[in-house]
């Protein structure tokens, strides 16, 4: 698979190398829009946003000829991004390094801590009464719209940092080391962005099954 | 007794996404899935991630903004006068 996956990628360089519209056109509706998403991270405006990955293609394009494969094609393409983004945030005065933020993360925990059980209770830090049971909801099963719904509303509602590695894990399928890569983020504050993120869409989907389920 | 402390319900509950991702230590993972094991509630609140994990899924591709046909075309046209100027 992995193989596969490599072959397939060598083609895509080698053919944009060679000036294949089509592989570009491929490229860049599958990047455009997470590039965007990302670039605005570090400008004020959207249209900004836009100049930046605009420059970012135009990068590519210049670059690819000496591009050696010697990181992934995606990431290569967020590397060009991001430092045509942190040069324009900084002219912009609007510089959001990812990862401080990531730190900075002052959220709360998974579940709130009356959950569990306290100190002093029989078996501290274990459950005060079990998680309503969901998980098997026929409508999970089914992923049925309103459950869909739940999700987007939630994840829409996510802090920038939390929804961007959401987003990339969870529906564009990046790998935990490419997500890391792209957005120059320790596999450590990764993973906490990503818990953090899911945790919410999480609650979200526990209090709509605890109002649908007591009705 | 074990040497190996118990992993809480509170402390598991936060290291949900560390499991999935195959970030745990050795013995973490062992204390990981001992506990779950043994715990209804634990069991549920993972598969619940599990769930979150599938439902998030789904959302695209409609969700996930395609580029739009003004973009598109001016990027092609930046890439036809790339091509032809390196020529
Ligand atoms: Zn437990």
């Amino acid at each position: 698979m992995e193989q596969e996956l490599a072959s397939s990628e060598d083609e895509l360089v080698i053919r944009l190398k060679a000036g294949d519209e089509l592989a570009f056109r491929s490229l860049i509706e599958e990047y455009n829009a997470p590039l965007r998403r990302v670039a605005r991270r570090y400008v004020a405006t959207d249209a900004a946003a836009d100049e930046v990955v605009q420059d970012t293609w135009v990068g590519v394009l210049r670059g690819i000829d000496r591009f050696e494969q010697r990181s992934s094609l995606k990431t290569w393409i967020y590397r060009i991004l991001l430092n045509i983004a942190r040069t324009r945030g900084v002219r912009d005065k609007r510089s959001i390094p990812f990862a401080s933020l990531a730190a900075d993360d002052k959220d709360g925990p998974t579940f709130e801590p009356e959950r569990f059980q306290h100190a002093n209770d029989p078996h501290p830090g274990h459950w005060a009464a079990f998680p309503t049971r969901w998980h098997d909801q026929p409508e999970i099963r089914a992923v049925g719209h309103e459950t869909i719904a739940v999700v987007r509303a939630a994840l829409e509602m996510l802090p920038p940092n939390q929804q961007e590695v959401v987003r990339l894990r969870d529906i564009e399928g990046w790998t935990s080391a490419e997500v890391c890569n792209a957005l120059e983020l320790t596999e450590t504050n990764q993973r906490v962005l990503l818990h953090r993120g899911r945790a919410k869409l999480r609650a979200a989907l526990e209090t709509y099954f605890s109002e649908a389920m007591s009705a | 007794m074990t040497t190996v402390e118990e992993m809480a319900c509170q402390e598991l509950v936060e290291r949900v996404t560390d499991y999935l991702d195959a970030a745990l230590t050795d013995a973490d993972l062992t204390r990981f899935e001992e506990h779950v094991d043994e715990c209804p509630g634990c069991e549920e609140v993972l598969h619940q991630f599990q769930a979150v994990v599938e439902l998030t899924g789904h959302l695209e591709p409609a969700d996930v903004a395609a580029i739009d046909a003004t973009t598109r075309d001016t990027l092609l046209d930046a890439f036809r006068t790339w091509h032809n100027e390196r020529q």
